[in-house]
Parts: C-alpha cells; structure tokens; sequence
C-alpha cells in the first residue's frame, strides 16, 4: 500500500496546480478517505499574507545603508593585514589562495625550516605573521575531510581566537575586538558545518561535543572578565556569543534528541546561577545582572524545549520530571541570591524567579496532566507525602497544582503566581503514586517575611522545596528536598 | 501563494549571473539581489513575527548575512531564494529568542481578503489567524517545510535541496506538520 505521506503530498500537488479536485483525489483513496480530508482541507486553507511590498522610499533607504555597510565591512577587509595574504586574488578563486597558501607556507618552511610558521601561532591580530596563523587554519579547513571535522576545527580555533582576545584585553581594545570578530566568524562557520552533516547520530554526537566545547569556552570568557582586563568590552561580547552559540547549538540537538537538550540546558542554568551567586557573594553586582540574563537566555530554551515536546507528545513526561526537579532547587539559589544583594539590584533577580517561575509552571502543567489521568509517575525523587504538615508560608506554587488537602498557609507568597482554587490529584508525592484529590487554596494571605528560603516545609508536595517563611498551617502534601543537581546528561 | 524561481526560468537565469557577480565581489549586483528578494523576504518575516519593524530590520539582517554566506551558498545546490529563506527562517528563530516566547502569537498580521463579503470576511480571516497560530507553534523544522511549501510555493526538491534533506524526508515532516496541526486546531475549536 502507498504511503499516506506521498498520498498526500502528490494529492496536494495535484489540487494546487488544478489537475485534481479535493473529491476526485479522495475518491483514488476510498479506503484512506478518512485520513486524507481532514488534512487536504487543512492543507488547502493555509493562505499567506496578501503581497506586501517594503515601502518604495524605505527601500531605497534601506538597500542604500545595506551597500554601505557592506562596502565598509570590505573596506575593513582589504585593509586588514590578512587580506595582503590574499595575493589580490578575488574571493570566487577561493581555491587559488589556498593553492598560494600551500606555495608560500612551503617556500617559508623550505627556506627557515617552519620558524615562520612556528612563530605564527604564537601572534597575535596586528602583527605581521597573524596573517600566516589565520592562512595556515584556512589551509587546513580546507583539508579537512568533511563538514564534522571542520566544525571540529572551527570550535578549536575559535577557542584560539578566545585566547587572543584575552591577552589583548589589557592593551589594546581595537585589537582584541578583532579577535572577538574572528570568533564570532568560527562560532558562525561551526554551526553552519554542523547544519550540514547529514548524518543524523553524527550531528547529534557533534552537536554534544560542540556543547561541550563551548561550555568550557564560556568557562573561559568568565576567567577573563575575572581578571578584570583594561577593556572588558571585547570580553563580554565574546562571552555573549558564546551563549548565543550553546543556545543555537542546543535548539538543534533538541531536534533530534530533546531530553539531552533538555539536560543540557537545565545543567547550563545551574552554571549561571551558580556564577551569578558566587558574584553576588563577592559584591560584584553588575557582572551577577548580566550572568542572570545568560541565565534567563537558557531558562526561556528550556521552557521551549518543554513546549515543543509537550505539543508532540515527545518525551514530555521526562522532560517534565527533570525540569521540576531541577527548578525547585535553583528559586531556592535565586532567593538566596535575592538575600545577598542590594535593594536597587533585585529587580534582576526577581525578574529571574519570575522566568522560573513561569518554567516551573509549565512543566507542573503537564505533571498535573498525567496526574489526572492516573498514570503519574512521581516528580521530585525525595518527597515524603502525606500527613500534616505545619507549614511555613509563602509558597511558590501553581494553583492548579495544588492536590491533596491544600495549603492554608498565611505567608505573603512572594512569588506572584494568584491563588485559586485547586482540584485534582498531585502526583510529585515521594513514591510517585496519584494520591489526594479534594481542593485546595494555595498562596494563603497574611502577613509573612516572603524571601527567606527555608527547606520545604509542607504544602506543596512537588519535592517540599519551596522557599517560605512566614506562618500558617498546610495540611496534607509532602516534606522533602528535592535535588538542587540534575542527573548528568548521558553522554 | 507566490512562485519559486523554477518556474520562471528565465528569471532564474538572470538571478544565476547576477549571482555570481555578486560573489566575485559585485556590490551592485548585490544590490540587484536585493531589489527582486527583499519583498518576499519582508513578507516571510512579517508573517513570523507580526511586527512591521522586527520584520523590516530582520529583511536588512538577512542581506548582510547573504552577503557574507555567499562564498559558501556556491557549493550549496539549493536556488538562491530558498538558501535566503533559510538564512531567514535562522534568524527568524533567534529573534523567538530574544522575544518573550508566544508573544508573537498573539498579534494578528494582515490577510488576503480579495472577493470575500463581510461576514465571510471574518470568518476566513478568524480561520487564517488560526492557521498562522497553528503553523507558528509547529517545531521549528516543521514549520519551515510547511512555510516553503505553502506560504511560499517552494516545490518539495528546492526545500529538500534548500534543507539538505530528501524529498521523501519532506514529504513525512509534511505529513507530520499537517497532522499536528490538525490536533493544534481539533483543540482550540473545542
């Protein structure tokens, strides 16, 4: 039997471009008629936009500043010492440079015996011989077998350019920033060789190493704006694609394996927390704001991740578990944060809570999903359920989360989520069984010290992690701690 | 639903050597480039992203990143409009990004309403808005084919070209996207 997905397609083709009606297509499949209209109506319905033109004169105005920078970004270009390398050749005959790179790389190392070269790895962009490094890496991606091993070859030159950029962030801003752009061009050259792999298990294993990689370079980024250089500019922008990179990088790898993606990012959030505390407790305020908007970067992938797996259907069970768990664990790091910092530097921090809130409320959604069809498998590994609980107030709960008896807690709850009304079992009880029912008021009211983060205490049964102080009664839900680390991804 | 370059081919023809001029270098080829694709580029983006000038500044986006791909869209086999609509899909994904996740759902764009009395009006429009919502919360892959095929009339070989798959992998994520889709829908119309 044909398959329903060329059925489709060639019934589609043939309704477009008028050789078939939607009635003709499905009466040549009777038996998959079914099937078929649904998705040939859908199919049918999907229109554009009308034709929209860019306006004549802001087209005009728009192609004219496109040229221009263009010609500024060449101009730039022969102007740099690289380009006295490129022996005039144009950029078509690519392959002749390369051929010239070979002959001059050769007569250099014929005639000093590879000094030349040797020195050359070790310059820096400006000086003479770095033209002679950036011609020896073109030569060797140009060998390179295969779009893997040059992105392989792209990541480790692009920690290369990491390393310049680093020595010249205490002398020379303009010279640092071109080794930050030539990072920025392997970071760009990396992905769109991993795009082209077409081997799915090898993009996947590229696209972890690659990961991997640009974890450490982040790692590295963070040492040098630590060594506080004279111009943290470049620095910071260096920083700033790298986490453009992981999270390009991670979108891909979710395509094809979304629950390490999911690890992944879960681990890279734990990173700039724990970055952003460490900051925090050094009193270095302005670095921990911007290490908590990398944080808020990884925190709206995940939430992404999650969606997309939830609409599929995907792995979403899974998905959920492991951001719950992690979740929990990393508002009590925010908060902790919260305590360590001035008044006039928490809105960052709140604006953090709220991202993870936001997550946290997104993967207990679908939780509660499985929870009311019976088939919950349990959240946060260490809860204990049941039983009364005196519970210590504000709860960073979603309501409609809230199963067993509820929470008549009557702390301020500090995190903003409106208390309704609960129904519905709570799944996330310690052994993982559906238990409870009844309703549930959660959040409560009163008066309550809001931030202080004590270790979980009653009403919510999602691991009993919840930051809290304040006073009031919860009965029923869990006790316990959820893990503030998340499982390793498999490798 | 516009038409990709195949089936003109005299225009085809030109945009290849205005093409490779523009490798070689060529500024105002370039320029030429832009005059025949901003518009659909603008269209496509605006579709994505319902917000006039996001979509004006991604179009601009899009060219200087051309621009500077060029040297490697030759050893690519896709036509040149498809390799720009995948530099704009990209870039289309990291502006999602950078914006709060959904938020671009919720605008509504301008429809085609050429022919249609009032009544029948708002209810294709409620059905395309619809439709966008659902196409936009496909995954990204997904989307993209739907996009290329539907939105902007690509035949199934440029997308695989342009996407570096087969036709027969097209056909499935096709398959695939309808049928979400169709769930997506069956959801909000109950």
């Amino acid at each position: 039997m044909e398959k329903i997905e060329i059925i489709l397609t060639e019934c589609i083709k043939d309704i477009k471009s008028g050789r078939a009606t939607l009635a003709e297509c499905l009466n040549r499949y009777p038996s998959r008629r079914s099937e078929l209209e649904p998705l040939l109506n859908l199919a049918l319905n999907i229109q554009g936009p009308p034709f929209m033109e860019l306006e004549g004169s802001y087209k005009q105005a728009a192609k004219a500043r496109l040229l221009q920078q263009i010609r500024a970004d060449e101009t730039e270009k022969s102007r740099s010492l690289t380009d006295v390398f490129n022996f005039g050749i144009p950029r078509r005959f690519a392959w002749a440079r390369v051929v010239a790179y070979v002959l001059v790389a050769l007569i250099v190392v014929s005639m000093v015996g590879g000094g030349t070269v040797y020195a050359a790895q070790d310059s820096l962009p400006g000086e003479l011989l770095y033209s002679v490094k950036r011609g020896v890496e073109d030569v060797r991606l140009f060998f390179a077998d295969g779009s893997a091993a040059k992105a392989e070859l792209n990541l480790q030159f692009a920690q290369t350019r990491l390393e310049e950029m680093s020595r010249l962030a205490f002398s020379n801003r303009e010279r640092a920033q071109l080794a930050v752009n030539g990072y920025r061009g392997n970071l760009d050259a990396a992905t769109e060789q991993i795009r082209n792999v077409t081997s799915a298990s090898t993009r996947c294993t590229l696209l972890k190493g690659a990961l991997e990689e640009m974890r450490n370079q982040l790692g590295f980024c963070d040492n040098a704006i630590d060594a506080a250089p004279a111009h943290p500019e470049p620095v910071r922008e260096a920083s700033t694609l790298c986490i453009t990179e992981q999270v390009r990088l991670l979108t891909m790898l979710a395509q094809q394996n979304n629950v390490e993606a999911a690890q992944i990012n879960l681990a890279a959030m734990q990173n700039r927390l724990h970055r952003a505390q460490t900051k925090a407790e050094s009193g270095n305020y302005q670095v921990m704001e911007v290490v908590l908007l990398q944080y808020r970067e990884f925190n709206q992938l995940g939430e992404r991740i999650l969606l997309d797996a939830q609409s599929q259907n995907n792995n979403d069970t899974e998905i959920e578990q492991l951001s719950l768990a992690a979740l929990s664990g990393y508002l009590n790091t925010i908060d902790s944060i919260s305590q360590l910092i001035p008044q006039e530097y928490r809105n960052s921090v709140e604006a953090c809570r709220q991202a993870t809130l936001q997550f946290q409320t997104q993967a207990r959604h679908g939780h509660q999903n499985q929870g009311d069809s019976g088939t919950g498998q349990g959240g946060s590994p260490s809860g204990n359920g049941g039983g009364a609980t005196t519970g210590q107030g504000s709860q960073t709960n979603n309501p409609q989360d809230t199963g067993g008896s509820g929470n008549t807690g009557s702390g301020t709850p500090n995190h903003t989520v409106s208390p309704t009304p609960g129904t519905g079992g709570n799944i996330d009880s310690g052994n993982g069984t559906e238990s409870g029912g009844g309703t549930g008021t959660d959040g409560g009211s009163g008066a309550g010290l809001g931030v202080t983060p004590s270790p979980g205490n009653g009403g919510n049964a999602d691991g009993g992690n919840e930051p809290g102080s304040g006073n009031g009664t919860s009965t029923g839900g869990g006790i316990g701690a959820g893990p503030t680390t998340i499982p390793s991804p498999k490798h | 639903m516009h038409k990709s370059d195949r089936s003109n081919p005299q225009l085809n023809l030109e945009v290849e050597s205005i093409v490779a001029k523009a490798t070689g270098g060529d500024t105002e080829a370039f320029g030429r480039l832009y005059d025949i694709y901003a518009d659909r580029i603008y269209r496509h983006i605006y579709y994505r992203t319902s917000n006039v000038e996001d979509a004006r500044d991604l179009t601009q986006e899009v060219f200087l990143k051309a621009w500077h791909g060029l040297p490697r869209f030759q050893r690519n086999k896709a036509s040149f409009l498809s390799w720009l609509f995948t530099i704009a899909h990209n870039r289309v994904i990291d502006y999602y990004r950078t914006k709060k996740y959904h938020s671009y759902l919720d605008n509504e764009i301008v429809m085609e309403d050429r022919g249609k009395g009032p009544q029948e009006l708002v209810e294709a429009k409620f059905t395309q808005q619809q439709v966008r919502r659902a196409i936009l919360q496909l995954p990204e892959e997904q989307q993209q084919v739907i996009l290329m095929s539907f939105i902007e009339g690509f035949e199934y070989s440029e997308i695989a070209a342009a996407l570096n798959k087969t036709e027969g992998n097209i056909r499935v994520i096709m398959h695939r996207a309808l049928k979400r889709m169709r769930e997506i829908l069956d959801k909000v119309e109950v």
